[in-house]
């Protein structure tokens, strides 16, 4: 809402500039976004009157003017035709200033001098007329005046941003009552008792309303013999301060009422409302209207239409209809003002994308009883602007049964609320400042509220009014009191945050990425149609295909934040993210989905990055299975099996499932060449990504502790040649079980393959810790395990590396 | 006796000191401490001081004794020092060549400012709580006081999955489910941080963000409260100093309610252009708790209140870093998240 400084002190006088008034605005709950002068910088344009003309000499496209501005006369060379010989217009005399910037100075037309120029509305900054047309000023503007002055360029405008219950602020009158409530100043209401001719409106229209409900106070005047034309300039000016477009006297005036009372108005050509009845109604299933806008719109019986005897003619509180619109040869009109229902407003200018001053309005709630104001003052200023007669009489039709709410409030309980004391007479004198009524009842205050005011119900409405008008920078400050809880975070939340913890110290750094997904991102996975990941929640209403889809993998996410961060030349790069994925239990959704928290990490490019002194290595398969294998020790997760199977955007040969307790936890492997060449990834990426929730299911976030050792452990090394297709998992058992108890731990410590070692096989070293809790182990014991050890081994193909 | 112990301290350390190599300060060293050193000597004359006198100048002599072993071995270290130079020279390490990397990553800015705001209500005596992304239309509106057709629902543009489920638009749903799960117990006292999602995408707003939610009820919360709550947060996170200023606002789930500035803390209030010369700078909602949730939750809202406030997690990440585009939170360019922990 723009709200013109100048026109609101026709209400009220706030007594303090516009900037002191914003701020006490803002800081007491109606805020003033910004304070803005009007008009642009303007100098040395002055009235100036048209005296003479003359064709140019050389140009038929030009005219020489002959400018009085008082005592001095310009000499101009004017491109523009629309002025006569007597007209006020603006007159950029030499070395004038003009918005753009843009600077005037006496120049020779075709061999013409031309001191100064006249000036086009848009010429000084307004947007009014055509390029070509030059503003003509009224005829009493007084000569020599600079422009800029009487047009009021030095009024400030009050941009408001309203919260959805202080609608009441769309009109400026409600602005002044607020200024009012802040100053305790009077409110000035402006004259509503139009002249009327004794031929009477009944006998000119018919109203009828069919639904009540949805239109509960509809009245209408008729005003005849009109013309149309351009509204005068103090008027459109007034419109332009506003925010609005000016367009023709007649429907100026509905918007400026529309402005001054917050309720909209809306003029038929009276000729064209078939029977002169209008009726206020539900469309039927097949009927039809071409909006003001050009557009034909299919209507049913959800939509109120106001219809004449035959056709819809407009869409109620929305929209008027083509056929019926006010134009230059319009000569009666009948003027609505009605009060309709607010869910119905908002529903239909949302089914036709359709928001306007008047369905914003009306989707708030319009005071019912303003209704007929804003009728009798429209119906006076066309008399008073456009002339013509109007009809004696308002057609009311009123079921309106809006009363004034009745609020008791208890002073006890607005301090208990605020946590102050404010005294009764203090609450009172802010209670009469918003001029809202009160009846004293003993302890109790009884409020009586006005109806410009809706959003008003309960005591604790009435206890913000209190609040913000005593001023919330006066409530003291304290903290809760009360018996302490217990205020930490949950288990499961800690563990997401020890898990973070665990990564960053592993080098990976965290990300977010967008809970949406585009479907294509799993199509470009190579899922399968009967992939669980590929059944997406849809977004019923995303605006682009980015978030057509809640995600089921985070994979997607990441693997963009690789590609971005290697188009940008950052190679090496170790991410992960936790978050949620969503699952459908069916589709479409009939209840609130799972929420699954996924841990993914990617990893590309070497570790460290290339330095002069530690050995860089690639971020692989087994970078990545090292760090899960430091978030499974840390949890103290045991039972952890690797079965090698890939995903259908993995590597065939370089993937595995990762399975706890039979129950799968999550996947690892090299991102696919295939999909890597999809994803644009120049470089190999291997990704990891498990269940949160089966991971704090199994963890043990507090360490079991065994006895440190008493006995010394013998270490024995163990260098084989084994055929290629025995895993290390294979050999691992192998030794375990032939070791014993003794053997208490095996460790890979070598593995080479190639030179030296025949094809299809690979050398392996093992370092094998062996003790005993209770006593020393002798050589000998030793010796024995390690034969049979090496026994299994043999049996297994393995030979001992020389 | 004395004065000769002092003396002959005085001479030793001048010899040590002169010593030229090992084998002079042995030579030196035989003859102060040997057998038939000076010290030694001048030990035998005890006899000869009085009586009571001579445990004095014993524990003296042992002193002396002890302090020039230390004073022998220290000049014996320095000349095996001196003897090695060609040793050092070739063992010589270029001290300022970087040291050997060591990987650490870092947590998003978003959790390291998330975990901050978590640990300063926890400190307040606040639980941490946590609601899913999609809600129902109950929970995220209706239940909020958001009843379906009002213009309040214009506030958030929200996505949909069904007509009855969608992204949730704030924080705030949890209020309920928190309340709902404990009524009629007294005290409620939580925050709750998360996602939210708004169908809004510009250079000001992203479809998803993330929110941190508080909620406190009892049977004596005051809006003071709430200002003293907030006073406190707005200190611990950015800076003792800080001022707060609350500004009359709307929410349908919350009355009276407050907007709640911080004085701008890029010019420490005097006006610039991050704050737009106010001073302030906004960063949360807050308010009474509206009765009608406090009744749909099932406490009667004549017995409690509460206060309640929802802040933006980026906005306060963006001020406290300097972070200019919003959208830098979420493409997870390294070259950014390296700023915050390299
Ligand atoms: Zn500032």
């Amino acid at each position: 809402m723009q709200v013109s400084y100048q026109w609101l002190k026709e209400y009220i006088d706030p007594g303090m500039s516009a900037e002191e008034l914003a701020e006490k605005m803002t800081l007491s709950g109606i805020e003033v976004g910004t304070v803005e002068k009007f008009g642009p910088e303007l100098s040395g344009v002055v009235v100036g009157q048209v005296l003479k003309l003359e064709p140019h000499p050389g140009r038929d496209n030009l005219t020489l003017v002959e400018a009085g501005v008082g005592k001095k006369v310009f000499s101009i060379v004017c491109g523009a035709r629309n002025m006569k010989v007597g007209d006020k217009v603006a007159v950029a005399t030499p070395g004038s200033k003009l918005p753009g910037p843009r600077l005037i100075e006496e120049a020779i037309l075709y061999g013409v001098k031309s001191s100064g120029m006249l000036c086009s509305a848009q010429e000084i900054g307004l947007e009014l007329g055509a390029e070509d047309e030059i503003l003509i000023l009224e005829n009493d503007a007084p000569l020599g005046e600079p422009v800029d002055r009487l047009l009021g360029f030095d009024d400030e405008i009050l941009y408001l941003e309203l919260t959805p219950n202080r609608s009441d602020c769309l009109g400026m009158i409600n602005v002044a009552y607020e200024v009012a409530a802040l100053t305790g100043n009077e409110v000035k209401l402006p004259p509503a008792n139009p002249p009327e001719v004794t031929k009477s409106v009944e006998d000119a229209a018919k109203i009828r309303v069919d639904d009540q409900l949805l239109c509960p106070r509809y009245t209408a005047r008729v005003i005849e013999n009109i013309k149309i034309k351009r509204s005068p300039l103090w008027l459109q000016m007034k419109l332009l301060k506003a925010g609005i477009r000016p367009i023709s006297n007649i429907v100026d005036i509905t918007n400026y009422i529309m402005w001054e009372f917050g309720q909209p108005l809306h003029a038929f050509d009276l000729q064209h409302i078939n029977e002169r009845e209008i009726i206020v109604r539900r469309a039927g299933d097949d009927e039809e209207l071409i909006t003001l806008d050009g557009v034909k719109r299919k209507l049913d019986s959800d939509v109120l239409v106001i219809a004449d005897g035959s056709v819809p003619v407009g869409l109620a509180g929305v929209m008027g209809g083509e056929d019926t619109e006010i134009t230059d040869k319009t000569t009666e009109v009948l003027v609505e003002a009605a009060a309709f229902d607010p869910t119905n407003i908002r529903r239909t200018a949302r089914r036709f994308t359709l928001p306007s001053e008047a369905s914003q309005r009306f989707e708030r709630g319009v005071d019912h009883e303003t209704v007929m104001i804003a009728q009798n003052r429209a119906a006076l200023l066309i008399s008073q602007i456009v002339g013509g007669d109007v009809l004696k009489g308002v057609i009311d039709v009123n079921y309106s049964k809006a009363i004034p709410k009745k609020v008791n409030v208890s002073p006890k309980r607005i301090n208990k609320v605020l946590g102050m004391e404010i005294a009764r007479d203090e609450i009172i004198n802010i209670l009469n400042r918003l001029r809202f009524q009160i009846r004293e009842n003993e302890e109790l205050i009884e409020v009586i509220v006005p109806l410009r005011r809706p959003d008003i119900t309960l005591e604790e409405d009435i206890i913000e009014e209190v609040a913000r008008l005593y001023g919330y920078d006066k409530i003291p400050i304290s903290l809760p009191s009360g018996e302490l809880i217990e205020n930490r975070e949950s288990e499961k939340e800690r563990l997401k945050s020890q898990l973070k913890n665990i990564l960053t110290a592993c080098g990976f750094y965290e990300c977010i990425s967008y809970s949406f997904i585009n479907p294509v991102n799993l199509v470009r996975l190579r899922l399968s149609d009967k992939d669980k990941r590929m059944q997406t929640i849809p977004v019923q209403n995303p605006f682009s295909e980015e978030q057509a889809s809640m995600r089921t993998t985070i994979i997607p996410g990441l693997l963009k934040a690789i590609q971005h961060n290697i188009n940008h030349r950052e190679l090496n790069q170790l991410l992960f993210e936790i978050g949620s994925v969503y699952e459908a239990k069916e589709l479409p959704l009939k209840d609130l989905p799972f929420e699954r928290v996924k841990i993914c990490m990617a990893a590309t490019g070497v570790v460290p990055e290339p330095n002069w002194i530690a050995p860089s290595r690639e971020a692989d398969f087994f970078m990545v299975k090292g760090v899960l294998e430091k978030v499974l020790n840390r949890l103290q997760i045991d039972n952890v099996e690797y079965k090698a199977e890939s995903e259908p955007f993995t590597h065939p040969t370089r993937s595995a499932k990762i399975i706890i307790d039979g129950k799968l936890l999550g996947f690892i492997g090299q991102i696919h060449p295939e999909v890597a060449g999809i994803w644009d990834l120049t470089q190999p990426v291997t990704v990891c990504e498990i269940d949160f929730d089966l991971l704090a299911e199994k963890a043990n976030i507090v360490p079991r502790v065994e006895p440190v050792p008493r006995y010394p452990a013998v270490i024995r090394d163990l260098a084989l040649v084994v055929p290629r297709d025995i895993t290390a998992l294979k050999l691992e058992t192998v030794m375990k079980e032939a070791g014993g108890v003794i053997l208490t731990k095996v460790k890979l410590f070598d593995l080479y393959e190639g030179k030296q070692i025949p094809e299809g096989k690979r050398s392996l070293a093992y370092s094998l810790t062996f003790r005993r809790e209770e006593t020393t182990l002798t050589d000998a014991e030793v010796n024995d395990r390690l034969e049979d050890i090496k026994n299994a081994l043999f049996s297994l193909g393995a030979v001992l590396r020389a | 006796m004395l004065q000769k112990l002092k003396e002959l301290e005085k001479e030793s350390q001048l010899k040590i000191d002169k010593a030229k190599n090992l084998e002079e300060l042995k030579e030196i060293k035989v003859r102060i401490l040997g057998k038939k050193g000076a010290l030694t000597t001048l030990l035998r004359s005890l006899g000869t001081v009085a009586p009571e006198e001579r445990p004095v100048i014993g524990k003296e002599a042992n002193n002396l004794r002890a302090k020039l072993e230390q004073a022998f071995e220290r000049k014996e270290y320095e000349l095996r020092d001196a003897g090695k130079e060609n040793q050092w020279e070739k063992e010589r390490i270029d001290i300022t060549l970087p040291g050997r990397p060591g990987l650490l990553g870092q947590k998003h800015p978003l959790t390291l400012v998330t975990e901050e705001i978590k640990d300063i209500f926890i400190g307040l005596g606040f639980k941490v709580a946590h609601g899913p992304d999609i809600e129902t239309d109950f929970y995220n509106y209706e239940a909020l006081n958001f009843p379906a057709d009002h213009p309040a629902r214009d506030m958030q543009d929200s996505f949909y999955i069904t007509p009855q489920l969608l992204l949730r638009t704030h924080t705030s749903p949890v209020q309920i489910r928190v309340m709902e799960k404990q009524a009629p117990e007294l005290p409620v006292r939580i925050i709750a941080p998360g996602k939210v999602f708004r169908r809004d995408d510009d250079a000001t707003h992203s479809p998803m963000f993330h929110q941190v939610e508080g909620l406190a009820v009892d049977t004596d919360i005051t809006f003071a409260d709430l200002k003293g709550t907030l006073l406190l947060f707005a200190r611990e996170m950015f800076g003792s100093e800080q001022k707060i200023r609350l500004r009359p606002s709307y929410f349908p789930f919350t009355e009276p309610s407050a907007e709640v500035d911080i004085s701008c803390i890029m010019c420490a209030g005097k006006g610039c252009r991050v704050c737009s010369d106010t001073g302030w700078l906004e960063i949360l909602g807050s308010g009474m708790v509206h009765p009608n949730v406090l009744e749909i939750a099932g406490y009667d809202s004549r017995k409690v209140t509460g206060f309640a406030f929802g802040m933006g997690v980026e906005r306060i990440a963006m001020l406290k870093y300097g972070i200019g585009d919003l959208r830098q939170f979420f493409t997870n360019d390294l070259r950014f998240l390296k700023q915050f922990g390299e």
